[in-house]
C-alpha cells in the first residue's frame, strides 16, 4: 500500500510504503498518522521488520484497553466509551489496596514490617467504604493484608538492591529458561505516573517508573529505566499483561526519550516476577491493534460487532452495558 | 439504527432476560442521551490535540491558553 502524505507543519510532501502486516491497516484519504521509521529520499518504508505506523495519533488509547482489545474490540470500546466496569468485588478491593500499599512502600524503599502495618491501617481507614460493601471488617481485612505484608516483603528483600544478588532471578516472558536475567531494583523515579504519549498514541497508569541493574550472561550490566506493573490475580500466564507491560516501555520511551526495552511484571499473590522485552513482532501486533481501536473509538456513532460467545459473554463485566447497547442502538460497523 | 434481538446478539434467552426490562419509552430516552453525550464528547476533544501540536504561544493568542500564570498566593 503506498501513501501520499504532508507534514502540517512543514508542507513536504512524503511517500509511504506499506508492507506486510502493515497493509491490513484500514487508513483513509485525510487520516493524520506518524510514521516512526527512516525517511530517504522524501520515503519511508513501513515493513514488518522495520517501523510503525501510528495512525489518529491524537486519539489517545489507554494501553490496558488496547491490551483486552484482542479477546473483544467491542468490549474495548464500549470500555472507553463508558467506563464498563463490574460490580465490586473482594479482588477488586484488595487489588486497590495491594497497590497502594505496594506503591507507598516502595516510593520510599521502605518495606520493614513497623511501615507496612502503619500503611495498611492507612488504607484500611481510607477504605472503608470499600471494605463495607463488600461485607468485610477492618479487623478481618487487616488480617487479610497481614499476609500480604510478608509477601512483598519476601519480594523486596529478593529485587529492592544496589546491586543483583544471588537470588534475584526474574524469569523472562519468552526466552529460555537457563539464561534468567538477575535484576535489582536501585531507585524508584515515579508511582502512579499518568504518562501520554502522542508519538505512539497511547496513554495509561504506570504503578511504578523503577531505575534497575539487569545481569546476564554475555551481556554487560545495565542500568536501565523500565515499568513495574504489578498484578494482584492468581493467574500469571495471561497474555495481555504482558501486552500491557510492552505497551508501557513504548509509552516510557517518549515520555523519558531514552530507549526502554523491557518492562517487569510483578504477581504479589503468585511470587512472581516477569521481565517483559518489548520484541519488535510483538510490538508490531500490539501498534496495529491500537490503531484498529483507535479508529473505532473515533466512529462514535457505532460500536464493532458482538462477539456472540455465550460463555465469554456471560462471564464479561461489561456484559451488561453491552447488551442493552445491543437491544438500543444496534447497528454494526459497515466492514 | 434499528433494534438488537436474542438471535443478533448469538445469546439466545439469555439475552432477553438480561434485556426485557426495556421498554419503548427507555429504548428512545437512551438512543436520545446516547447521542447528545456523543456530541458533547466530540466537543470536548476538539482542542485536545493542541496540547502537544501547538506552541503556548500560538495557543494564548487564540484565547485557549494562559500563559506564564503564577500562583499569588
Amino acid at each position: 500500500m503506498i501513501l501520499e502524505v504532508q507534514d502540517d507543519n512543514s508542507k513536504q510532501q512524503y511517500t509511504i510504503y506499506l508492507r506486510g502486516d502493515w497493509t491490513l491497516t484500514q487508513i483513509e484519504e485525510k487520516d493524520i498518522i506518524n510514521v516512526i521509521g527512516t525517511f530517504a529520499n522524501n520515503t519511508c518504508i513501513v515493513d514488518n521488520l522495520n517501523g510503525l505506523l501510528i495512525l489518529h495519533p491524537d486519539t489517545l488509547v489507554s494501553s490496558t484497553h488496547v491490551a483486552d482489545s484482542f479477546k473483544c474490540i467491542r468490549r474495548a470500546v464500549l470500555q472507553d466509551r463508558i467506563r464498563a466496569t463490574g460490580g465490586t468485588t473482594q479482588p477488586l478491593v484488595f487489588g486497590h489496596i495491594i497497590h497502594e500499599l505496594f506503591q507507598e512502600a516502595i516510593s520510599v524503599m521502605d518495606f520493614s514490617t513497623s511501615h507496612l502495618e502503619s500503611l495498611s491501617s492507612t488504607l484500611i481507614t481510607r477504605h472503608i467504604e470499600d471494605l463495607y460493601s463488600i461485607n468485610m471488617t477492618p479487623d478481618d481485612a487487616a488480617a487479610y493484608l497481614q499476609d500480604k505484608i510478608y509477601l512483598l516483603q519476601a519480594w523486596a528483600h529478593v529485587f529492592v538492591a544496589a546491586e543483583p544478588s544471588e537470588y534475584s532471578f526474574m524469569a523472562d516472558h519468552c526466552g529460555s529458561t537457563s539464561a534468567k536475567p538477575k535484576v535489582s531494583i536501585n531507585k524508584v523515579l515515579d508511582i502512579e505516573e499518568h504518562v501520554w504519549s502522542p508519538a505512539y498514541g497511547l496513554k495509561g497508569n504506570i504503578d511504578a517508573t523503577v531505575q534497575v541493574r539487569i545481569e546476564e550472561p554475555d551481556v554487560p550490566t545495565r542500568t536501565l529505566i523500565v515499568p513495574l506493573e504489578v498484578k494482584t490475580g492468581k493467574n500469571t500466564s495471561l497474555v495481555n499483561h504482558r501486552a500491557q507491560t510492552m505497551l508501557y516501555t513504548l509509552m516510557m520511551s517518549d515520555r523519558y526519550d531514552v530507549d526502554v526495552n523491557c518492562g517487569m511484571l510483578y504477581y504479589v499473590e503468585a511470587k512472581e516476577s516477569i521481565r517483559v522485552r518489548a520484541l519488535r513482532h510483538e510490538v508490531r501486533g500490539l501498534i496495529m491493534g491500537r490503531n484498529e481501536l483507535a479508529r473505532l473509538i473515533r466512529a462514535r456513532d457505532q460500536l464493532p460487532e458482538m462477539i456472540r460467545s455465550e460463555r465469554d459473554c456471560k462471564n464479561c463485566y461489561a456484559a451488561d452495558s453491552c447488551l442493552v447497547y445491543h437491544k438500543v442502538i444496534y447497528c454494526t460497523e459497515r466492514d | 439504527m434499528e433494534n438488537g434481538n436474542a438471535q443478533t446478539s448469538g445469546l439466545g434467552k439469555w439475552f432477553e432476560q438480561q434485556t426485557d426490562h426495556l421498554d419503548e419509552r427507555d429504548t428512545e430516552f437512551l438512543k436520545s442521551w446516547d447521542s447528545l453525550l456523543n456530541k458533547e464528547e466530540a466537543d470536548m476533544f476538539r482542542f485536545k490535540n493542541e496540547l502537544w501540536t501547538m506552541l503556548s504561544t500560538d495557543r494564548e493568542k487564540l484565547g485557549r491558553w494562559f500563559l506564564s500564570v503564577s500562583n499569588l498566593m
